[in-house]
């Protein structure tokens, strides 16, 4: 079945229809959200989540964009509506929540656990901004589509963001190499 | 070429053809160059494995009408149930042919016989 058939369907109240497309999208939803809270289990809850929201908000969606940037949109929103929580809990009275260290047996878990720590680092704009163009792969105009912002807004953000994620990425390996 | 125009162009993801040129003769450009490469390769990797565990569900709403129904069923059960004790309860723990029709069941005996014929009895 076609994506705009299933979303008539999902609109018309069919659970089923509306399951193919969380089963089209709940790995790279996932992904979005992971890349901005960092931490997996919460990823997973905040996931949930953007497709209720998806669900419950399907009948204002009216397809003047794509579907996928819409979700993604609500997932960018989630996530960093989530990450504030946190840190709102986080300054309260819970110790800061960091990500589990990599397994041992994975080799390249580190590599891994060094980008989640770096994308910490990063301010809201460009973590969102590296997700969705470096690990989702998106094209500029469908970022500029999901974050609601002009493509050359998307180009010169883009490019601050790699600039701060390169330089911090190279002050992790000078202090590895420093061990 | 300019480090400037090479640092744009590696940030870019371009690739010109004096960028290789301008990368074999400048340490700090090249050394950008290889800290792109690994970031790329994290990315690569984040894109594979972060995935959901296999147990990850979306658990949707239940619809209002189904709600409805499930509520309905609920109610209607216990009713059912409350009406069926009652009519068991108000039935009566005697025979009924035999209070409607005392005689049609129960045998006379010669002396009553005998006495509603000739005494009267039973007659009142």
């Amino acid at each position: 079945m076609t994506e705009p058939e299933l979303i008539r369907r999902s609109k018309g109240g069919s659970r089923e229809a509306f399951g193919q497309l969380v089963s089209r999208y709940q790995v790279p939803v996932y992904r979005v959200v992971r890349g901005i809270l960092g931490s997996p289990s919460e990823s997973e809850d905040v996931a949930q989540e953007v497709f209720l929201k998806a669900y419950a908000n399907l009948a204002k969606f009216r397809g003047e964009s794509g579907f996928f940037t819409w979700l993604y949109r609500i997932a960018v929103n989630e996530a960093l509506r989530a990450r504030k929580r946190r840190a709102f809990a986080n300054a309260d009275d819970l110790p800061e929540v960091e990500a589990p260290p990599p397994p041992p047996a994975e080799e390249d878990a580190p590599t891994l656990a060094t980008l989640e720590k770096l994308l910490r680092k990063l301010s809201d704009e460009f973590r969102s901004i590296v997700v969705l163009r470096d690990i989702e792969g998106m094209s500029y105009s469908d970022i500029a589509e999901t974050l609601e912002i002009p493509i050359g807004t998307v180009e010169s953000r883009l490019f601050r963001a790699r600039q701060e994620l390169r330089m911090l990425w190279r002050k992790s390996k000078e202090a590895k190499n420093a061990l | 070429m300019h480090c400037d125009d090479a640092a744009r162009a590696l940030y870019a993801g371009e690739n010109p053809s004096d960028l290789e040129l301008h990368l074999s003769a400048c340490d700090e450009c090249r050394h950008l160059s290889d800290d792109l490469a690994q970031m790329n390769s994290a990315f690569a990797l984040a894109r594979v494995k972060w995935v959901p565990s296999p147990s990850f569900r979306v658990a949707l709403p239940i619809a209002p009408w189904r709600r409805l129904a499930i509520a309905a069923s609920l109610l209607v059960i216990p009713l059912a149930g409350w009406a069926a004790a009652s009519v068991w309860s108000t039935r009566p723990n005697y025979d009924v042919a035999s209070v409607l029709e005392p005689r049609a069941t129960a045998e006379q005996t010669d002396r009553e016989l005998l006495g509603a014929l000739f005494l009267g009895e039973g007659q009142e």
